[in-house]
């Protein structure tokens, strides 16, 4: 029926107990279609982390479903969940994405050598290529800069082709011109690859390059946006603010 | 401050548990060994108040050998004592050594330790101390016997059996078993066989009539002991002694507290290496804890504690930690002492024990030691914590204060293992002549070298644990690659735990390869360099000086199957103030024991005596020039040195004639007969047909060259054994060492292994990531090890070189075990670590700080 990437149904996140329970996510349904680019914006404690986290399988769901494709999350293992990790989803952090003793080469293609798999060479080649990471292979992260560590994590993402890619935050460490690099990356990802990808933002300019906005309140969604631009982004947060 | 400390401790317990159990178990070992070792003195001191309980004066001989043939007196001198003014009841005693009861089988009973005593037994009416009869009769007539409770109930033997007895000179002979004594409380005496004669019957078997070893006297009531004694001494015969039983007492006791000195000096010295090697743990962790303690430090140095405030808050934590460690380890010597003593009875050391015995020199020294290790093992990281700056409270990239360079590791490092290394040899150098005070060189030089060694290990752990972490890599990809460059990025973590380690291996390299080297010069002399083809040799495998009767050779060589024997005897002797073994030869000796060179005759005659190159060099004692031994029996006696002789089979021999020999010993019984086969008989034919004749020998065991080395082989193996089992607990400390590594690691790569692990690190990759990189430290501790150990080895084998030892033998296949071994122990010692990390839950890791 679907060509969701991804899926929340009836999705429900409560922390802790009885009188200190917090529901970060309530009764939450959204989906992420193939091919498009999701950014989840919001303010501190509107569980966009949170709904994040259960989608991409770091989190169990208190209540509902998250699905990765057809996968419902919720009948997985540790083991199916840390597999469809690997092999289904791309993270980019906000920070510490790389592993310090790994090559920039060899992080990008952990997901693929914890599997076991040998990378696809050809899509690897084009992916760091686009990536412009060609003369940094060999370099460890202590050696790269702050926006090269992230296009690594962004390849790294990008390499075992996932299902779908979450990344949180991931220009938040970055100045503004390494951040509309990488996010114009991303957003060529989408573009030239159909790559589908879900980002949590708090800056409007950030989430001017995705295809849709998705606003978050108390855990549920409060409005959307489709192409959006920075004012519009920032004039709808004023509004909700409002 | 204190408050401050006290809370840090706490927060941090779990790490500090683990620093503070290498404490316990090295001060554990070392109270172990003190209530274990004073504890077996107290029995022994119970043993000699019952050897002499009643007995107010004691005649004996006064030897100056600790492990001669014993000297006999004249009996009708010593009987007469008994005339003398104020001795009421004079017992006559006489005992003996290598007196050998057999089995239901016929086999030697004991032998592989423990002497086998003979001892006149008789009913007094008066106190005589040693044996009383606990069930039956006393022995009467020369058919009779009583034997020690424990060898009777070890044999099952029961009254009225008939027990086969040997004495060296003579054949078996059954005895009617009558009686079964006990001495005092204890069924045996630690572990030896005791056969009990009428006075007669064993002066019979000893060949020694008219002849005692002494007599116990009881004094008439009111007597004064001391003018007895002075009473006595006019009327002693020569070489005997009167002195008061309690004073003998003391004597024996003294004697054995001495043979425990040094016992307990030898576990002691498996103690310290423990403690050493808790040494190398301790500020391990200490130093990674004031590590990631940094932002902490900062804080209270940002918020006006001084550096010296923050040097003595850890100092004081290590105080804390040492002194509650040290009272524990005091409680777990108990336990250890109970282990030593079942593992040391496993290796077939069994002594009598009495309830475990704990005096106030154990507690005070234990704590000093605990104590002092701890906090000296934390004056480094103390050092280093003080000099936090307080602007790394602020920033990130400050964290690590700067290291050292590592040109100046590499001098400082160099230096240091150089200085351990002239100690090392100086040592070696001396110790060799003067024995064993200076021995302390040898361990000084080796402490300081593995400290030398562990400065410099940071600077090749990258390149050696790449190549370690290599096969890892290869079988568990990812997870192994991430282990070896793990166990890479902090050289000088992997290096400091794995120095703990390096130390046990080193040692256990160490006496592997000096075992190894030693039965290789062993196979050199006795299995290829005697010309004969079977040795007849006594049962007991540990008194040289075991013997049997003169005439199995005799029968021997009638055979038609044996071409030539000779005989050899064997005994102890004073010679310049040491006790040497001397050896009576045939003039034959020298075609069965071949000579490289020899100068003079190597046939003595009367008054002549032929020795070792090496000891007519050292001593300066050239042909023609005289020495003097003196024997036991028969006093000092001068001889003329008549021929020298160089030879791997000559090494240290003192020969007389074999008639010479005997008038000085005053015994006739072979210690080794060496058989060369007629043409056409293999050595096993010949032992065939030997041990036919010599069933009625079964003291006397018939044996190709094969069977000798490989008995010889056997137990230097079992020493080997023990002192790696010793050895055990300094590995075990410094396994621990990796378990606290490893588990700081973890805890400090949090975030890490939350990002590995949402990139699809499953659990179980987690876990083996973490074990191989344990196993790649000890791994590294242990190829460290092995190298220094061949390398310490092969320096004391040169030092010893001209003492005989030929060969250098490196057991390549033992090595490469203790390789694997250590790969594996590393892997069981990180598996709380391992288990640990791979339940993180992810979603914290990631977000960690």
């Amino acid at each position: 029926m679907t060509s969701a990437a991804a899926r929340a149904v009836e999705a429900t996140k409560i922390y802790g107990s009885s009188d200190t329970a917090v529901t970060a996510i309530d009764h939450l349904s959204v989906e992420f279609e193939q091919g498009q680019y999701t950014a989840i914006m919001g303010p501190s404690g509107s569980g966009k982390s949170t709904l994040m986290h259960c989608m991409a399988g770091l989190d169990h769901l208190t209540s509902g479903q998250a699905f990765i494709g057809d996968q419902d999350l919720g009948v997985l293992n540790d083991k199916e969940l840390t597999e469809l990790r690997r092999d289904r989803v791309g993270f980019i952090f906000q920070a510490f994405n790389l592993i310090p003793t790994l090559t920039a080469i060899e992080n990008i293609t952990l997901p693929i050598d914890l599997a076991g798999r040998d990378a696809d060479s050809v899509w690897l080649d084009s992916v760091v290529k686009n990536l412009g990471l060609d003369d940094r292979l060999s370099h460890r992260p202590a050696e790269l800069s702050g926006g090269q560590q992230q296009r690594v994590a962004a390849a790294r993402a990008l390499a075992s082709m996932p299902t779908i890619i979450f990344a949180d935050e991931p220009t938040g460490n970055l100045d503004s011109t390494a951040s509309s690099e990488l996010l114009e990356l991303l957003r060529s990802a989408v573009r030239d690859f159909g790559q589908t990808i879900l980002m949590v933002t708090h800056d409007p300019i950030a989430a001017s390059y995705s295809d849709r906005v998705v606003f978050l309140e108390d855990g549920r969604i409060v409005d959307e946006m489709v192409e959006p631009t920075p004012d519009s982004v920032l004039d709808k947060i004023k509004s909700l603010e409002g | 401050m204190l408050r401050l400390t006290l809370k840090s401790l706490w927060a941090h317990k779990l790490r500090l548990g683990l620093t503070a159990l290498a404490v316990v178990l090295g001060v554990g070992f070392i109270a172990g060994t003190f209530v274990y070792t004073d504890t077996i003195g107290k029995a022994f001191d119970g043993i000699f108040e019952d050897a002499f309980k009643g007995v107010d004066v004691i005649v004996s001989a006064d030897s100056e050998l600790q492990f001669g043939e014993g000297i006999y007196l004249p009996e009708e001198e010593i009987l007469q004592l008994g005339d003398v003014e104020g001795v009421d009841e004079l017992v006559p005693f006489l005992q003996g050594l290598g007196v050998v009861i057999l089995d239901g089988e016929g086999e030697p009973i004991g032998g592989q330790g423990p002497p086998q005593f003979a001892f006149s037994f008789m009913e007094t009416d008066v106190e005589t101390g040693g044996f009383n009869l606990r069930e039956g009769a006393y022995p009467q007539g020369p058919d009779e016997v009583v034997i020690d409770a424990g060898t009777v109930a070890d044999n099952s033997f029961a009254i009225g059996d008939l027990v086969s007895v040997v004495a060296p000179n003579r054949p078996v002979a059954p005895y009617t078993l009558v009686g079964i004594a006990g001495f005092g409380e204890l069924d045996n005496l630690g572990g030896a066989t005791s056969a009990l004669f009428d006075l007669r019957t064993l002066q019979t078997i000893l060949e020694r009539e008219g002849q005692l070893t002494g007599a116990s006297i009881q004094i008439t009531p009111g007597a004064d002991v001391d003018v007895v004694i002075a009473g006595l001494e006019p009327l002693l015969p020569e070489g005997a002694r009167a002195i008061t039983g309690q004073s003998a007492a003391e004597e024996q006791a003294a004697e054995i507290q001495e043979g425990l000195g040094f016992f307990n000096t030898f576990l002691l010295s498996f103690g310290f290496i423990a403690l050493f090697v808790g040494t190398f743990t301790i500020a391990n962790t200490f130093r990674i804890i004031v590590t990631q303690r940094t932002k902490e430090l900062a804080l209270l140095r940002a918020l006006g504690a001084s550096a010296r405030q923050v040097n003595r808050m850890v100092l004081i934590e290590a105080l804390i930690i040492g002194t509650v460690a040290s009272i524990v380890g005091i409680f777990a010597g108990f336990g250890l002492a109970l282990l030593l003593k079942i593992g040391l009875e496993a290796f077939g050391i069994a002594l009598p024990t009495a309830p475990a015995t704990l005096q106030p020199r154990t507690v005070v020294l234990s704590l000093i030691v605990g104590i002092g290790v701890t906090v000296i093992s934390a004056l480094l990281p103390a050092r280093r914590a003080s000099r936090v700056a307080p602007i790394a409270a602020l920033r990130e990239d400050l964290v690590a204060p700067p290291r050292k360079a590592l040109t100046r590791r590499a001098i400082v490092g160099s230096a240091v293992t150089a200085f351990g290394l002239l100690v090392l040899f100086f040592g070696l150098s001396v110790s060799l002549d003067t024995g064993p005070p200076e021995i302390v060189y040898v361990g000084i030089g080796a402490a300081v070298t593995f400290i030398g060694v562990s400065i410099l290990s940071p600077l090749i752990a990258r390149p050696v644990a790449r190549v370690i972490g290599w096969p890892f890599a290869k079988l568990y990809r990812m997870p192994g690659k991430l282990a070896q460059e793990n166990a890479i990025r902090s050289p000088r973590r992997t290096s400091a735990t794995a120095a703990a380690l390096m130390i046990g291996v080193t040692l256990v390299t160490l006496a592997s390869v000096m075992a190894a080297s030693i039965r290789g010069t062993i196979d050199d002399i006795i299995g290829t360099g005697i010309e004969a083809d079977i040795i007849i040799r006594s049962t007991n495998n540990f008194d040289p000086t075991a013997s049997f009767t003169p005439e199995l050779a005799a029968r021997v060589v009638e055979d038609e199957s044996v071409e030539e024997v000779s005989r050899q005897q064997t005994g102890v002797a004073l010679f310049i103030e040491n006790e040497t073994f001397i050896i009576g030869i045939e003039p034959n000796y020298s075609e069965f024991f071949p000579v490289d060179d020899s100068q003079g005759s190597l046939n003595p005659g009367p008054g002549e005596i032929v020795i070792d190159q090496t000891v007519a060099d050292n001593n300066e004692l050239p042909v023609g020039s005289e020495l003097v031994l003196v024997f036991e029996s028969t006093g000092p006696k001068s001889f003329t040195v008549v021929g020298t002789a160089t030879g791997d089979t000559w090494t240290d021999v003192i020969a007389l004639s074999q008639e010479e020999w005997i008038v000085n010993y005053e015994v006739e019984s072979d210690t080794q007969v060496f058989v060369r086969a007629a043409p056409g008989y293999t050595p096993e034919e010949v032992q065939t047909r030997l041990t036919v004749l010599a069933e009625d020998v079964p003291t006397a065991q018939v044996q190709t060259f094969e069977e000798l080395t490989s008995d010889v082989a056997q137990s230097i193996d079992q020493l080997l054994n023990l002192i790696t089992g010793l050895l055990g607990l300094a590995v075990i400390i410094a396994l621990i060492g990796v378990t606290n590594t490893m588990t700081l690691s973890v805890f400090e790569r949090t975030r890490e292994i939350g990002l590995l692990r949402a990139v699809g690190l499953s659990r179980r990759q987690t876990r083996r990531m973490i074990r191989s990189e344990a196993s790649i430290i000890a791994v590294f501790g242990a190829v460290l090890g092995i190298a220094i150990g061949i390398f310490f080895s092969w320096a004391i084998l040169q030092a010893l070189s001209d003492q005989g030892f030929s060969a250098f033998v490196i057991p390549y296949g033992r090595l490469a075990l203790y390789i694997v071994a250590t790969a594996i122990l590393g892997v069981v010692f990180a598996i709380l670590p391992a288990r640990r990390a791979s339940r993180l839950d992810v979603l914290e890791a990631i977000s960690y700080e």
